[in-house]
């Protein structure tokens, strides 16, 4: 075993030294599952608005106007709703990425914001797996809740209205020395006539200075007030085995060209270990025949679960790719692993030369990979197609990665796509096995 | 510590080893010469158990045969082609061979080995980068990762420039002095003259003649040729001992005819090798 892990560490890190192996083996799959995903998706373009259901409880002009305020941004589209057990609903079933509600109270809280009063947060719910969306819901909010609260206050009215209810308070504190009364007494008196002499000029020029000041929003020097506070709830989405994002059909593609990657890696560098004359020097050390055979796949088994696993982790992590269950996961990855690095075997095998190997077994994996939907999404195929798919490893490989993502396959649905990898890995073992001896000892 | 026994192989219709026998010792340095094409390298590769034999007997070290695990373990082949990962340095070359034969610290075993290639100061530099001396030296030190007491040397010396060259010379010059059997292929009489104890002038698969250079000369090498040049013209003649034929020769200037220059041609295993197949070395 010593030797097959001496054999697999310098495969692994003569593939580490080659950048155009290791790009095709890890960089090129990760950025087809991302671009490939933003493309489906329709955010390449930027086009795409994030659907939201919207309750509104306050039903005031200021919550309307804070809900239109959402809606004209370009990344949201506000659809008011009146249910809010229906809002939960659609987006549970991912007819809407998130439901909020705007609370009883909204407008008077905000008018009330310079008496202390606290604005009340709006709440609601987003598909826990809509990261990115929740954080630009999040962004959109705050921008609309300041663009509403500066409208609302430049009615000069109002603005001296929620003065006066200050002023109100501070003579009902009791808490405060002679000192602090008369300092906030005299600011508040101050923005008083300052508002009432504004009032009357704006009679004279509808008091655009100070609205258009106030509405300027940067002059107005909140600090780190929020006048929105989103608090959304999870709620996971039923997709009833279909997928809920472009990513989660792109990474086990993604996954497939990776193995892709490895497999003709590895499967040149056997032949190219006999063509450079290394492999005469590993044919005479005091190892057993197979175990020349079992130190490559070795290394392209640790290298093809190592990407694999690192693109299941990313999409999870970053792409909210669901992963239905860890044992399932664990089967994909492992049996795809083995299946193609029985393929890998084959096919460097039956290789005479390295000249014919690299054509021959990158052709092969091509033609391979795209009937077994790494290029073109398999429900995209005509019938026929998807028929002549079950010949490629690529589509069981998709199949049980899938299977592990939001198919949600049982056990015994794993058993199916696994199964084939494993037996075709199997055969390519075995296959390969026989020939190695025959070239090695003929 | 080699012994091969009437081997024979074929491939297809071509005979590639026809008959071959040979014995090498510790100590001995054996060599293999012929042509191109002549066996040579496929009786190195059934000589290490790549390739088996069609009839016949190879044995390593005592009783085993060269497709035994164990045997392979008292023998080190360095190829005809650099059988290196170019993508690797020196030291992670030897260090990962030296893994294979389970050989204990290993890169302290590298390091030695680097140094008595001399290329110690090399060690981090990637074999890619290397030139095409420093390449086969390499290619020798991997051969010697584990002591083995079997060397098969499969021509060394092939398009490496006169400075590596020697130090593969005395590299090999030195295993023979640590007691090593030493197999050394190679279609440069010179080399074979110089590095040999013994020489196998080998053809079409066959052993033609066999023993150590001076044995080879007398016995197939022919006469030597005498050749006196004199005022009149130039005189040759074939003699066994050319020394002794020129004390005959009135060499005094006041002579009739008197001698201007002296040449003494020896055969050489150029010679030898034109007498027995009737066609030469370089031919080929």
């Amino acid at each position: 075993m010593g030797m097959i892990w001496t054999l697999a560490i310098k495969d692994l890190r003569l593939l580490l030294r080659d950048p155009v192996g290791l790009f095709f083996a890890t960089v090129f799959p990760l950025a087809f599952g991302v671009l490939f995903g933003l493309i489906y998706a329709g955010g390449g373009g930027g086009g795409g608005e994030i659907d939201v259901l919207a309750l509104d409880a306050d039903g005031s002009e200021t919550s309307a106007a804070f809900l239109e305020r959402l809606d004209d941004s370009d990344a949201i589209a506000i659809e008011v709703i009146e249910n809010e057990d229906d809002g939960r609903r659609r987006v549970r079933l991912g007819e809407a990425t998130a439901f909020i509600i705007v609370p009883q109270g909204y407008e008077s809280a905000i008018k009330g914001v310079f008496a202390g009063e606290a604005i009340p947060p709006i709440t609601g719910a987003i598909d826990p797996a809509r990261v990115a969306e929740a954080g630009v819901l999040q962004g959109v909010s705050i921008a609309a809740g300041f663009q509403v609260m500066t409208t609302t206050l430049a009615d000069l009215e109002v603005l001296d209205e929620t003065l006066e209810r200050a002023q109100t308070q501070l003579r009902e504190a009791d808490n405060l020395d002679v000192v602090s009364r008369g300092l906030f007494s005299t600011m508040i008196s101050s923005g008083r006539s300052l508002a009432q002499r504004a009032a009357s000029d704006a009679n004279e020029d509808d008091g655009d200075a100070i609205a258009g000041g106030l509405e300027s929003g940067a002059s107005i020097g909140f600090g780190g007030f929020n006048p929105v506070a989103l608090e959304l709830e999870s709620i996971a989405r039923e997709t009833g085995g279909k997928p809920r994002s472009a990513f989660e059909i792109t990474f086990p593609q993604a996954a497939a060209w990776a193995v892709l990657g490895c497999v003709a890696g590895f499967g040149m560098s056997l032949v190219r270990e006999r063509a450079k004359g290394t492999m005469l020097r590993l044919a005479v050390a005091p190892l057993p025949r197979h175990g020349i055979v079992l130190g490559k796949a070795l290394a392209c088994f640790l290298l093809t679960v190592a990407v694999l696993v690192v693109l299941q982790v990313a999409g999870a992590m970053f792409f909210g790719i669901r992963v239905h269950a860890w044992w399932s996961a664990t089967a994909a990855v492992l049996s795809t692993a083995f299946g193609f690095v029985g393929l890998m075997m084959f096919l460097s095998s039956i290789s005479q030369t390295e000249g014919g190997a690299e054509g021959f077994v990158r052709a092969m994996l091509l033609v391979m990979a795209l009937i077994g939907g790494a290029g073109m999404p398999l429900f995209f195929m005509p019938d026929w197609m998807q028929a002549v798919s079950g010949v490629s490893p690529f589509r069981w490989a998709i199949l049980a990665l899938e299977g592990a993502s939001f198919r949600g396959y049982s056990p015994s649905e794993m058993m199916t796509p696994c199964g084939v990898l494993l037996g075709m890995g199997l055969v390519g073992f075995g296959v390969s096995f026989f020939l190695f001896r025959r070239w090695s000892v003929s | 510590m080699l012994r091969v026994e009437d081997v024979h192989k074929r491939f297809g219709d071509t005979v590639a080893v026809d008959g071959l026998s040979m014995r090498v010792r510790g100590g001995e340095c054996v060599g293999l010469l012929g042509p191109n094409g002549a066996g040579k390298t496929t009786t190195m590769s059934l000589s290490v158990g790549v390739l088996k034999p069609d009839s016949g007997r190879i044995v390593i070290g005592g009783e085993g045969a060269p497709s035994d695990t164990k045997s392979r373990r008292h023998v080190g082949l360095c190829p005809q082609a650099i059988a290196l990962y170019e993508r690797l340095t020196a030291l992670e070359n030897l260090v990962f061979f030296c893994g294979l034969y389970g050989v204990e610290r290993p890169k302290e075993r590298a390091l030695e080995l680097l140094e008595m290639v001399g290329l110690g100061d090399r060690a981090g530099g990637r074999v890619g980068t290397f030139s095409g001396g420093m390449q086969r030296r390499l290619n020798l030190a991997s051969a010697l990762v584990h002591d083995p007491p079997l060397v098969l040397l499969d021509e060394p010396t092939a398009g490496v420039d006169p400075h590596s060259r020697n130090a593969i010379f005395d590299l090999v010059r030195s295993l023979r002095e640590a007691g090593k059997a030493i197999v050394y292929t190679t279609h440069y009489m010179e080399e074979a003259q110089r590095l040999c104890d013994r020489i196998e002038i080998i053809d079409q698969g066959r052993v033609l003649a066999s023993g150590t250079v001076d044995e080879l000369i007398k016995a197939h090498g022919g006469e030597s040729v005498l050749t006196l040049e004199r005022a009149s013209g130039v005189e040759k003649r074939s003699v066994d001992d050319p020394v002794r034929a020129l004390a005959d020769v009135p060499l005094a200037p006041d002579a009739d005819d008197p001698v201007t220059g002296v040449r003494i041609d020896r055969p050489d295993l150029e010679a030898v090798f034109l007498n027995l197949t009737g066609r030469s070395l370089r031919d080929h």
